[in-house]
């Protein structure tokens, strides 16, 4: 596609990956990865939604369905030994599960064989958009799945504990990230010291740590930061009330762009709705008691932003 | 991409080198309302001291931006330091009276931290600071209306502060008790707009709605 060489993500059109995660639970993760999953299935495209909440998956209740007989974790154990096994359908039109569900005692802790399996049969698999529900945390294997996307979307309410905690998962994923790809020795004792502020080092933010690399290398510096300028991360401030909510994200994102110098978008508000914990409750599909809420149609104008068409048709920019 | 504290006072805030008073404003206002320290969109993301450095440097930038000749020199700096071009500033283009108009008022880093401090007292669970009521008497709408201008405050800085419409506030003020929602939103709007001024809520609210009540009862 001529347009591709101008987008400064690498994204292609099959096979988008959008990871959902943040670092607090509770935020509206699952709910809102189902909504963009049906909104996203509903106008044509082949969906497919990954329970990635390992040891505490809840994708499917929010599909409505009993938790279902296969999923992730029979390809954990090697039950079945290819992804496309596990894949189920959700008797909504063009959307796919890979469930959480009946997952193994210890799912939580895969070691890193078993991780790294999961993220390369995800990344050849071919749906138009796969959807990873992250859930909550900062542990490696929420950040790694977070990794593999093309576009990450962090989900924080408007309090101050998920604020921290959203705050939390960006320095988390900064520094999993430099750790991933700089291979250079002296470089990654020092993010490892920062990490574990030791030897005297503390960095507070990324400028910090660019700044001590430029010392042993200062070429690299620059590369590192191109590196993060690649990494596409959006901010959705969902169970919001009041206008001040409302006026969070928008700042959220000033502030962390400057911050930690990485471009992250602020995408929208989403409204509190009770609906969803009546709902629940009862155990009903999203689409019974969902659709015609404020909080939903706020989700679908999401689900045309991080659309891809939709990108291609704004991002002429080369920056 | 600098750190905050090395950015210039133009990206800083956001603007553009020409942008006009009326735009380093709004952006001054915007931005000390994401840096400050009773921000909840920036919670646990700075250090006190790191805020206050920022502020620090937002006070100079608004001191900087609002004053002809000091951003003339400030201008001119950059140019010199290869952060701007000499297109970007445009000197004939931006007229001195559309740096300086409308210029409100002072600022001072002692004021944002002293505000600072104001708000770790009212997070307090004692009553917050000045009995200006006696809480025996009604409160009158002119009363706040006199207490808000004492402290030079505008309706403007109300509404930002705590989003209640500012038709909503003149009202209050000039007692168009018809025209106000029911008492349960409008004692919430008294008590935030109570914390504003600086006045002991409890009293406002109770005082302000005596009088809506003698009125409620004579319709």
């Amino acid at each position: 596609m001529a347009q591709e060489g101008l987008i400064k993500n690498r994204r292609t059109i099959e096979n988008h990956i959008l990871a959902i995660g943040g670092g607090k639970g509770g935020t509206g993760k699952s709910l809102i990865t189902a909504c963009l999953g049906i909104c996203l299935a509903d106008r044509g495209s082949e969906v497919l939604l990954i329970d990635a909440d390992l040891g505490t998956a809840n994708l499917h209740t929010f599909l409505g369905l009993k938790p279902p007989q296969i999923g992730l974790s029979d390809f954990v154990t090697r039950r079945k030994s290819s992804i496309d096994s596990i894949i189920i359908k959700t008797g909504i039109n063009n959307l796919k599960l890979i469930s959480g569900a009946q997952d193994m005692i210890g799912m939580a802790n895969i070691s890193y064989g078993q991780k790294v399996r999961i993220l390369n049969n995800i990344k050849k698999l071919n749906y138009r958009h796969i959807l990873i529900d992250l859930g909550p945390g900062t542990s490696f294997n929420t950040l790694d799945f977070f990794l593999i996307s093309h576009c990450g979307i962090l989900i924080t309410s408007p309090e101050p504990t998920s604020i921290e905690n959203t705050y939390r998962f960006i320095r988390g994923l900064l520094f999993r990230y430099l750790r991933k790809n700089i291979s250079q020795n002296v470089v990654r004792s020092l993010i490892e010291d920062g990490v574990r502020q030791r030897n005297g080092h503390k960095f507070d933010s990324v400028f910090d740590l660019l700044e001590a690399i430029e010392k042993i290398e200062p070429n690299l510096a620059d590369t590192i930061s191109s590196y993060l300028s690649t990494l596409d991360i959006k901010l959705i401030v969902n169970q919001a009330r009041t206008n001040r909510d409302r006026a969070i994200g928008q700042k959220m994102a000033i502030a962390a762009r400057k911050y930690f110098g990485i471009p992250i978008d602020f995408l929208r508000t989403v409204s509190y709705d009770d609906k969803v914990n009546k709902g629940l409750l009862q155990k009903k599909p999203l689409m019974d008691y969902f659709p015609h809420s404020q909080a939903f149609k706020e989700i679908a104008e999401i689900s045309q932003k991080i659309s891809p068409n939709y990108q291609l048709g704004l991002d002429f920019s080369v920056d | 991409m600098k750190r905050l504290t090395e950015q210039n006072y133009y990206t800083l805030l956001g603007i553009h080198p020409k942008a006009p008073f009326g735009e380093v404003q709004s952006a001054y206002d915007k931005a000390v309302s994401i840096y400050s320290t009773d921000s909840i969109a920036t919670y646990s993301l700075f250090t006190q001291q790191e805020r206050e450095r920022i502020l620090s440097r937002l006070v100079d930038a608004y001191k900087t931006l609002t004053d002809s000749q000091l951003r003339r020199e400030y201008n001119h700096s950059l140019v010199e330091k290869g952060e701007l071009s000499p297109q970007e500033i445009g000197y004939s283009s931006l007229k001195d009276s559309n740096i300086t108009k409308g210029k409100l008022r002072e600022v001072s880093i002692e004021s944002l931290i002293q505000k600072e401090k104001d708000t770790e007292i009212e997070n307090q669970p004692s009553e917050s600071n000045l009995d200006l009521f006696d809480s025996q008497t009604s409160v009158t709408g002119n009363t706040i209306k006199m207490v808000r201008a004492a402290r030079e405050i505008s309706l403007e800085e109300i509404y930002r502060k705590t989003n209640i419409p500012k038709k909503t506030l003149e009202d209050i003020e000039e007692e168009y008790f018809e025209k106000l929602p029911a008492p349960v939103y409008l004692k919430g709007f008294l008590k935030a707009y109570a914390k504003i001024l600086n006045v002991n809520h409890t009293q406002m609210v109770n005082g302000y709605m005596k009088r809506y009540l003698e009125w409620k009862n004579t319709c």
